[in-house]
C-alpha cells in the first residue's frame, strides 16, 4: 500500500468531510412551509407525494362523523395547528400512530381499538404533533446524513489503513448512535404530548395506562420483538414509569376522561376492526386487548362473540379451544347485544366437532336470526346435509 | 409508478430462466384432479402448489388455481423476513365453505389489500364433485378497484380452489366469461 | 501493513502522478459523462388516425424528482431543483408537441393543485398498474408474457371516458423522470473508491413516458429512457431528455 495514497486520500477527505455548519433547528411556526432550497423542503416534496398516495390509498377511513370526532379532540390539544396537520385514520390492525414532516398524520384504527377514551388519544395526538413541531424527521435526517458521512469516511479510512473487521463495529455503532438519537425524540414527543393534554383539561394519570397495556400485549404477541439497542423507542416500561412519575401527585376533580362519549363514537366500528385484529392471527396480542375491553365493559355479547372467534380460528387442542369456543358462542348468543353470525359460528364449531343435532339447531337460529343473511344459500345447504 | 421502475431497471440485469410459459386454447390438466377447457391462450406461471395465469399481466387479472393445499398451507407465500412465529391464515381439513371463503378474505387483507368484502356464498358443482363460489371486491395496495370470483371443493381431503381477480375497469369484464367457461368445462379425474 | 488489495509496493513520485492521471480518468469518466443515453420504445398496432387539425394532447401532473446523492450514497430529494426540472420539462414538452402539430394541456385538479381529483382517480391508478406491467413484462426479458410476444395492446378501456369528457383531449401524456446528481462528499468517495480501483456510479436519470388515446384507452406508446449524464436543471439539457423521452412518439 503507497503510504503516497494513503496521504492524498486522507487529505481529500478531510478537505469535504468538514461539512458545512446547519443552522439550529426552530420549532415550526403556525402555516409555515420550509423554503424552496432548504433539506427540509426536499422532504416536505417526498411526503406531499406520499401523502396523495396515503389518502388515495385503499386503507384510509373515509367516514366523516368518526374523522371530524378525533379532529376535535386534535385541535383541543392546539387551536394553533389545527389547520397545518392533516390526520388520517388508516384502517390496520396493531397499535400505531406517525406523523410525516409536511404535516401529514396517521393514526391507525388499531390504536382507535386500544385506547380507552379521549385522554389517552390526546395523549397520542400530542405525542405525534410533538415530532411536526421540533422537526424530528429534519434532525433525524440530519442526524443520520452525518453519521453515515462519518461513516463512510472512517470506513474508507480504515479500509486504506487496511483494517477490515473495525467498519462493522462501526456501523453497529453509528446504527446504535442514529436510533439513540431517535429515542431522545421519542421522550421528548412523550412528555410534550403530556404536557398538551393535561393543558387541554385531560387526566394525565390516564397516559401511563396504554403502555400498561402495550407491555402486557408485547409479552404475549408472536411478533419478533428486536433488540432493545435498536429499538427506535424507548421500552414500554420506560415510557410507563416516566409518565406515571410525571403524572405523581396530580388530583383533580374537574379533569376530563371523555369516556363515554368515546365509547359511544367507536362502539359501531369496533366489531371490523376487532376482525383486523383476527385477521393477525396472533391470538396472544388479540386475547390481552379484549381482556382490556372486558374490563372496560361496553357491550359485552360482542365482546364474548369475539372471544369464540380467537377459540375457533386458533382452535388447539391443548388450549381445549373447540369447548372454549362453544362456551364463549353461547354466553354471547344468551348476553345478546352481538352479531347474527354468532349463532352460524357456534354452528360450524359444533358440526367440526361432531354435534350435528346441536349444530343443526344453531344453524336454523341463524337462519331465524337473519333471514336476509347473503350466505342463506350455504347454511341450508348444510342443513340438507344433516338429513 | 415509481418504485417499480427502479425495481425494473435494476432486475432487468438479472439473468435467470423464464418465468412464464404458453397455455394453448386447449384441454388443460389441473393438478392431477381434474381437465378445464381453456377457450383462449392464457400465460401461465407456476409457484409451489399455485399456478397463475394471465393474459395482460397479473397486476390487471389474473386466475390463480390452487392445486390441492394440504392440512397448513396458507394460502400465499409467506413474506420473506417476517417473523418465524408470525401465523397466517391456512387452511385446515375438513374446512367448510364458510372457512375457506374466510381463508381467502383474511388471506387477501394480509396481503396488502385493503376493504376486502365477500358476497354470495353458494353451493355449486365443481366438476362432478360438490363444491361452493362466491364473489370479492377489494382494493389493490395502490387504491385500484378490484372485482373476484372463487369456486373450489375439496377433493381426497384437499383444497382445490379457482380464483379469479382483475381491476374492475376494463380488465376483469373483459375475461369474466372465458373464465365462468372454464368453471363450466371442469371435469374432475 | 497488509492491505486489502495485496502485497505493499513502493511508489516512487513519478506513480503517484500516473495513478493520479489514471484516477481523473475513471472519476472523469463517470462523472462528466457525455450523456449516454439509451431509450427503448413500444408501439401498439393502433392506427393514429387522420387527424383533423390540431391534436388536443392532455398532459397528467409529470412526476419529476431531482435529488442529491451523499457520501454514504444515500438520496437526498432536492425541492428547488426538483421545481426547476418540472418547469423546464413542461417547457419542453410543450414546444416538442407544438411541432407535431399537437396543443398541450396540463391536467388540473378542482383545487388547483398537482393532485389527482376523485372522478379521475380510477383511471389514474389503472394507468399506474398498466404502466407497471408494461415495466415488468415488456422490459424484464426473464418475466415476458407469451400472450405478448410480439404484440403491444394494453388499455384502459372505458376507464379514460372520464378524461376525455373532462378535457376533450384527444391523448393523454403520462411522464416520469428521476435525476440524482452527486455530493462533494460523493465525488471524494467516488476519488477514493477510484483510487483503489473500485468504480462507484455518479448521478444517474431514468424516465419514463406513455401515450394513451383517448378514445379507445389504448395504450398506443410507451417509452424507457435512461442515462449517466443529463441535469434537467438547465433548460437545454432538459430539452435534449424530453427529446429522447419522446423518441418514436407517434404523433
Amino acid at each position: 500500500m503507497s503510504s503516497g495514497r494513503i496521504w492524498f486520500a486522507l487529505a481529500l477527505m478531510s478537505l469535504l468531510a468538514a461539512g458545512c455548519a446547519t443552522p439550529p433547528v426552530v420549532d415550526v411556526q403556525p402555516g409555515e412551509r420550509p423554503p424552496l432550497e432548504s433539506d427540509e423542503a426536499g422532504f416536505w416534496m417526498v411526503m406531499d407525494r406520499v401523502e396523495e398516495r396515503v389518502r388515495t390509498s385503499g386503507h384510509v377511513v373515509r367516514d366523516e362523523r368518526l374523522n371530524a370526532y378525533v379532529r376535535d379532540i386534535f385541535c383541543q390539544l392546539t387551536l394553533d395547528y389545527c389547520n397545518d396537520i392533516r390526520l388520517y385514520l388508516v384502517r390496520s390492525a396493531y397499535f400505531n400512530a406517525s406523523m410525516m414532516a409536511n404535516g401529514t398524520m396517521q393514526v391507525w384504527t388499531g390504536m382507535l381499538l386500544r385506547t380507552q377514551n379521549e385522554a389517552q388519544l390526546a395523549a397520542v395526538l400530542g405525542h405525534e404533533l410533538t415530532h411536526y413541531l421540533r422537526r424530528h424527521t429534519l434532525q433525524r435526517w440530519r442526524d443520520i446524513r452525518a453519521k453515515t458521512d462519518a461513516l463512510i469516511f472512517f470506513q474508507l479510512a480504515t479500509a486504506v489503513a487496511g483494517v477490515g473487521i473495525v467498519g462493522t463495529f462501526a456501523s453497529l455503532a453509528t446504527a446504535g448512535s442514529i436510533q439513540a438519537f431517535s429515542r431522545d425524540m421519542e421522550r421528548e414527543a412523550d412528555q410534550l404530548g403530556f404536557e398538551m393534554m393535561a393543558k387541554a383539561g385531560y387526566d394525565p394519570r390516564e397516559t401511563p395506562k396504554i403502555w400498561e397495556m402495550m407491555i402486557a400485549e408485547k409479552e404475549a404477541s408472536n411478533r419478533p420483538k428486536g433488540s432493545i439497542f435498536f429499538a427506535s423507542h424507548p421500552t414500554s416500561q420506560e415510557r410507563r414509569d416516566t409518565l406515571t412519575k410525571m403524572a405523581a401527585g396530580y388530583d383533580s376533580d374537574t379533569a376530563k376522561l371523555g369516556r363515554e362519549r368515546f365509547v359511544e363514537m367507536t362502539a359501531r366500528y369496533r366489531g371490523d376492526w376487532l376482525r383486523d385484529e383476527l385477521r393477525q392471527r396472533d391470538f396472544g396480542s388479540l386475547q390481552v386487548v379484549l381482556d382490556y375491553l372486558m374490563e372496560a365493559g361496553a357491550n359485552p355479547g360482542e365482546l364474548q362473540y369475539f372471544q369464540g372467534e380467537l377459540h375457533r380460528l386458533r382452535g388447539e387442542e391443548e388450549e381445549d379451544d373447540e369447548a372454549k369456543a362453544v362456551e364463549a358462542y353461547e354466553m354471547a348468543i344468551d348476553t345478546g347485544g352481538g352479531p347474527p353470525e354468532a349463532h352460524r359460528a357456534l354452528g360450524l364449531v359444533y358440526w367440526s366437532a361432531g354435534r350435528k343435532d346441536e349444530a343443526r339447531g344453531a344453524f336454523e337460529a341463524y337462519i331465524e336470526a337473519a333471514p336476509e343473511a347473503d350466505d342463506r344459500a350455504m347454511v341450508e345447504y348444510y342443513l340438507q346435509q344433516f338429513e | 409508478m415509481g418504485r417499480i421502475a427502479v425495481i425494473a431497471v435494476l432486475l432487468a440485469a438479472l439473468a435467470a430462466c423464464a418465468q412464464y410459459s404458453l397455455v394453448e386454447a386447449k384441454k388443460q390438466t389441473i393438478g392431477g384432479a381434474y381437465t378445464v377447457e381453456a377457450q383462449i391462450a392464457w400465460s401461465k406461471r407456476s409457484e409451489g402448489k399455485v399456478e397463475i395465469w394471465t393474459v395482460d399481466g397479473p397486476a390487471l387479472e389474473a386466475v390463480r388455481f390452487f392445486k390441492g393445499l394440504d392440512d397448513g398451507d396458507p394460502l400465499f407465500k409467506r413474506p420473506r423476513g417476517s417473523g418465524e412465529k408470525v401465523k397466517y391464515p391456512i387452511y385446515k381439513t375438513g374446512m367448510t365453505p364458510n372457512d375457506v371463503m374466510e381463508l381467502t378474505v383474511d388471506s387477501i387483507a394480509r396481503a396488502g389489500a385493503g376493504n376486502v368484502q365477500a358476497s354470495k356464498l353458494r353451493p355449486a358443482q365443481f366438476g362432478s364433485v360438490p363444491g361452493f363460489r362466491f364473489e370479492l371486491t377489494f382494493l389493490s395496495k395502490s387504491g385500484l378497484e378490484m372485482d373476484g370470483l372463487a369456486a373450489g371443493a375439496a377433493i381426497e381431503d384437499k383444497l382445490y380452489l379457482i380464483l379469479y381477480t382483475g381491476a374492475r375497469i376494463h380488465y376483469y369484464p373483459k375475461y369474466r366469461d372465458h373464465v365462468e367457461q372454464l368453471l363450466a368445462s371442469i371435469e374432475t379425474i | 501493513m497488509v492491505s486489502p488489495l495485496g502485497a505493499r509496493r513502493k511508489t516512487p513520485a513519478s506513480n503517484l502522478v500516473r495513478g493520479c492521471a489514471r484516477i481523473l480518468v475513471v472519476v472523469g469518466a463517470g462523472l462528466l459523462a457525455v450523456a449516454c443515453t439509451q431509450t427503448k420504445a413500444f408501439l401498439s398496432e393502433t392506427e393514429i388516425p387522420e387527424r383533423s387539425g390540431t391534436l388536443r394532447v392532455l398532459l397528467m401532473p409529470p412526476d419529476v424528482e431531482v435529488s442529491e446523492i451523499t457520501a454514504a450514497g444515500l438520496s437526498e430529494p432536492k425541492a428547488d431543483w426538483t421545481a426547476r426540472a418540472k418547469k423546464n420539462v413542461e417547457t419542453a414538452l410543450n414546444a416538442l408537441l407544438a411541432e407535431r402539430d399537437a396543443r398541450l394541456i396540463r391536467y388540473r385538479s378542482a383545487s388547483g393543485d398537482s393532485t389527482i381529483d376523485d372522478a379521475h382517480l380510477q383511471a389514474f391508478k389503472l394507468h399506474g398498474a398498466v404502466g407497471n406491467t408494461i415495466l415488468l413484462h415488456k422490459y424484464i426479458p426473464n418475466l415476458a408474457l407469451p400472450t405478448k410476444k410480439d404484440k403491444f395492446d394494453w388499455s384502459l378501456g372505458k376507464g379514460v371516458t372520464v378524461l376525455h369528457d373532462s378535457f376533450g383531449a384527444d391523448y393523454a401524456l403520462f411522464v416520469y423522470f428521476r435525476d440524482s446528481f452527486v455530493s462533494s462528499g460523493r465525488v471524494a468517495v467516488i476519488v477514493i473508491g477510484a483510487l483503489f480501483g473500485v468504480g462507484l456510479p455518479g448521478g444517474q436519470q431514468i424516465g419514463f413516458a406513455s401515450l394513451v388515446d383517448l378514445q379507445s384507452g389504448d395504450v398506443v406508446w410507451f417509452n424507457r429512457l435512461l442515462s449517466a449524464g443529463g441535469d434537467l436543471r438547465k433548460p437545454d439539457l432538459a430539452r435534449s431528455a424530453s427529446e429522447d423521452l419522446l423518441s418514436k412518439l407517434p404523433l
